[in-house]
């Protein structure tokens, strides 16, 4: 029997928020809790292309985005309660302000969230921008090298849905703080 | 050991105002996770993690100034330290500031114990 998908192939989370007519996207996997020792670290290929709306965005590069997926992610672990995992960053596109990390940083805790089948029990600031998931398996090597060409406009929304691909759109509605009303739609997950 | 100021390299926005939950860290703040940012002077401050959820280390401090140290601390009663890590998208400070805050939160009156998790991590 040949297997479909190769054991060690990881599970990615896309999570892409829009609004303000600004948008970011970003990919992440976990690792093991074996690797916890470096907490993030990018995949290769990756697909990075950021571009500041604001001129101190503008003067923004890898590490000041990255910051946001740091920590995103780590807040997801420690609001969820699970201990912390190895973080893979497969992708990080968009098109923000400089006042706009928290973006990176709620896409990033969303993402860890969905990769640990677990709702989003906790409180993360959207801002009534609109989420957009996906989880899926890696693509097979053809991704773009972080140096590469990529589309720099935010994708539509796509229709397909896989069985182990999940899509979702919503507003969360203005304000502050709030709890998201979206529901994980990872294979195995009990209902919420 | 000479001190490292780290600039903010996670949103590094000096109109960030400090948020108004940031306290000093003091032994009778209640148990819970927190953010922590150690100032340039040596003092540690702390944010409640459900006071800024997510994004939260920019505004321990807030206008964009510098730390010594950064990360996450999980208080227990009266002032005990259960876990702290260096874990901060906003400073990614190195390991070894972790010392620093150490000695910081020792001053400020925390307890350290043989339970006491100390977790590094590169930047």
């Amino acid at each position: 029997m040949t297997p479909l998908t190769k054991p060690d192939r990881k599970v990615i989370c896309r999570i892409q928020l829009a609004g303000e007519g600004r948008w970011v996207r970003l990919a992440l996997s976990l690792g093991g809790l074996a690797s916890v020792s470096c907490f993030l670290v990018r995949s290769e290929p990756l697909l990075y292309e950021m571009a500041g709306v604001d001129e101190r965005a503008r003067g923004y590069g890898f590490s000041n985005w990255q910051g946001g997926v740091i920590s995103g992610a780590r807040y997801a672990f420690r609001a969820l309660k699970v201990p912390i995992q190895q973080v893979c960053l497969h992708e990080l596109r968009g098109q923000l302000n400089s006042g706009d990390v928290w973006v990176v940083s709620s896409a990033a805790a969303l993402a860890v969230a969905r990769l640990l089948a677990r709702p989003v029990e906790f409180p993360l600031n959207l801002n009534g921008w609109t989420i957009e998931e996906r989880v899926s398996q890696p693509p097979s090597a053809e991704g773009v090298s972080e140096s590469g060409k990529a589309d720099s406009s935010p994708p539509e929304p796509r229709k397909e849905g896989a069985e182990n691909n999940s899509l979702l759109s919503g507003n969360t509605g203005t304000g502050g703080t709030q709890d998201l009303p979206v529901k994980p739609e990872v294979a195995d997950r009990p209902p919420d | 050991m000479p001190l490292t100021a780290y600039a903010l390299v996670g949103d590094p926005d000096p109109n960030h105002r400090r948020h108004r939950e940031s306290r000093r860290f003091s032994p009778d703040l209640p148990a819970g996770d927190y953010v922590f940012v150690q100032d340039v002077f040596g003092v540690v401050h702390v944010l409640h993690q459900d006071q800024q959820p997510g994004h939260a280390h920019h505004v321990v401090l807030g206008r964009a100034r510098p730390a010594v140290s950064a990360g996450e601390v999980i208080l227990g009663e009266s002032g005990a330290i259960l876990e702290i890590n260096n874990l901060s998208g906003t400073f990614q400070c190195s390991p070894d500031s972790l010392l620093v805050a150490l000695g910081g939160l020792v001053r400020q009156g925390a307890i350290f114990n043989t339970d006491t998790q100390i977790r590094e991590f590169p930047s």
